[in-house]
């Protein structure tokens, strides 16, 4: 599991290198070449879908998701491992919603091409069914480890 | 719907749960209760929020500041802003300008000037919780002082110009920096060893020589980036990649950056902007929810002509600092804000001005307890608890606000130099 989210996380990584490069190359090409390229900007937007959707995983895992901190530290040790799964089950159940509702999405975006690239728009949509599973299985991996040590807060 | 939005989403928070999936969830809800809508409605707004050129700034931002640190770049700036002789508080709200000016990330630049700051005012016998809760306020100015993420992301979500957003801040982060470091250093002569003098507590200093070429590359880089930005050479996006190029070739030039320095660096940024913009996804789901509602349009009739600008922005003050007191800054700014912003539309607010007061509010809810990020940064950094420092927040706190409201009642503070400059009628 640590494997997996750790790849993903050094694909988001890779992902901003290249739209780092892309932005770069962009302002290179308009004021060095005469033109700009119309894909650079295109691609530099895919890349962050799907930079952003492989990062909130590992977000997760090291329980980076800000949220409000008020009931939990008032309960104690029983309850508040209760209340950190129901959490978790939440989470859970949005992002299994986000997997299975992107994937829906998907058979509409098979329909088009992107405007600049001409390639099938399910390459970008396709970030956010993966994100959403790949969420969803670190909250079923964090609800497992509810309580253990090693667990994030 | 948007009433089962409210009551679920109220419900969710005060559970603990991430805002990102409160939001989301609370808007699955409310597409559910109405029955009408496809529920695909929830990726594609996901996708919109994420397929945005202007947004690409955040990263590249994020990312720029992640290098500065690595490559000791931030260091050298630090090093050669503590020469300047005046006090301790003084030298510490200024250099938190400075970078706020060259990094966008206010988390980053309260840990660089902090990391020094704090302990060198502590050696002088400056209480830890005055130390933390004045470095908190001076890493606060990130938002207000260009290049600012917060203001690029108020800039997506309201269409006003970055560009003239970055110009307004200017003369509102100079006007709290001001504010801070005069009252910083009023403070300071209450406490023994008052008012010393910094370059005294530097053990033989480098040569101002090799200090100032050091520091070069980093002094740099906000001319290069607003310069760019201001002249329309290139967009804030393309802005925050030039940043990234320059610090690259600066640190590959200088022998500072490693590969691996640059890996950890991509990783920690790609990670810390996956969960900032990962609000953004479901933020787009409430701000589509509210627009199908027309929420604003319905707050507006009720509030009607009994409501003036300045009423409007007074209440806007509140709720945002509230908000920001609550919430993480990005959250608090994209759940607000497609609430707020049409409604300033409607009483006639320049969206420009609204757009900086949003900045200096939320500026001033990352110094607030119980919710604070540079106030966490500094309470780490000095070993204390956020409810030690609570109290001495008071004081830097009463400061912003003074300010804050000379922002509020008088427009042209912002407005003046973007209209000099002509990116404003």
């Amino acid at each position: 599991m640590k494997r997996l989210v750790g790849a993903c996380a050094a694909a988001a990584a890779a992902c901003l290198a290249g739209i780092a490069l892309l932005v770069c190359y962009q302002v290179f090409a308009r004021y060095l070449a005469g033109s700009p390229p119309s894909w650079t900007e295109e691609l530099a937007r895919y890349l962050q879908v799907w930079s952003i959707s492989l990062a909130a995983p590992l977000g997760l895992d090291r329980g980076m998701h800000l949220a409000m901190d008020y009931l939990s530290p008032r309960l104690a040790p029983p309850r508040r491992a209760a209340l950190a799964r129901l959490v978790l089950v939440l989470v859970g159940a949005f992002s299994l919603a986000l997997a299975i509702l992107g994937g829906s999405l998907l058979r509409i975006a098979a329909l088009q091409t992107t405007p600049a690239l001409g390639i099938s728009m399910v390459w970008p949509y396709l970030a956010i069914p993966v994100g959403g599973g790949m969420l969803a299985l670190v909250a079923a991996d964090r609800f497992r480890r509810v309580g253990a040590p090693g667990d994030s807060p | 719907m948007t009433a089962v939005f409210v009551v679920v989403a109220a419900a969710l928070l005060a559970l603990g749960v991430p805002v990102a999936f409160a939001v989301g969830i609370s808007g699955l809800a409310a597409l559910l209760a109405d029955g009408g809508i496809p529920l695909e409605v929830v990726p594609q707004r996901a996708f919109a929020a994420l397929d945005s050129f202007v947004l690409l700034a955040v990263p590249l931002f994020i990312l720029a500041g992640e290098l500065m640190h690595g490559t000791g770049m931030a260091r050298s700036v630090l090093a050669l802003v503590s020469r300047v002789p005046a006090g301790l508080p003084a030298v510490s709200v200024v250099s938190s300008m400075c970078f706020a000016a060259i990094s966008g990330s206010s988390s980053a630049s309260t840990a660089a000037v902090g990391s020094v700051m704090i302990p060198a005012m502590r050696r002088r016998g400056y209480p830890a919780g005055f130390a933390a809760a004045f470095q908190a306020a001076g890493g606060a100015l990130g938002p207000v002082i260009p290049p600012s993420i917060v203001m690029i992301v108020v800039g997506h979500l309201t269409g006003a110009p970055i560009a003239a957003l970055f110009l307004g801040g200017v003369g509102p982060g100079l006007l709290l920096a001001a504010v801070l470091l005069a009252g910083g250093t009023r403070a300071a002569r209450r406490f023994p060893g008052g008012n010393p003098r910094a370059g005294e507590d530097s053990t033989s200093p480098p040569p101002l020589v090799r200090a100032v070429l050091g520091a070069l590359p980093g002094v740099l880089l906000p001319v290069v980036v607003l310069g760019g930005i201001l002249s329309g050479a290139f967009t804030a996006t393309e802005a925050a990649g030039i940043a990234v190029a320059w610090v690259v070739l600066a640190g590959l030039l200088s022998g500072s950056l490693s590969a691996s320095g640059l890996r950890r660096a991509l990783t920690e940024s790609a990670l810390r902007s996956g969960v900032i913009l990962f609000v953004a996804t479901t933020a787009y789901l409430l701000a589509w929810i509210l627009a199908v509602e027309q929420v604003a349009a319905s707050i507006g009739s009720v509030l009607g002509a009994a409501a003036s600008p300045l009423l409007f922005l007074l209440a806007c003050n509140l709720v945002l600092i509230v908000a920001g007191m609550m919430m993480e800054t990005i959250s608090a700014l994209i759940v607000a804000l497609p609430v707020l912003f049409p409604l300033a539309l409607q009483l006639g607010v320049d969206p420009v001005h609204f757009g900086v007061l949003v900045s200096v509010n939320l500026s001033i809810g990352m110094v607030t307890p119980p919710y604070g990020a540079t106030l966490f940064v500094a309470c780490s950094l000095s070993g204390l608890q956020v409810r030690e420092v609570a109290s001495w927040t008071l004081r830097p706190v009463l400061l912003m606000l003074a300010a804050q409201l000379v922002i509020t009642l008088w427009p042209d503070s912002v407005l003046a130099l973007p209209r000099v400059l002509g990116l404003l009628s």
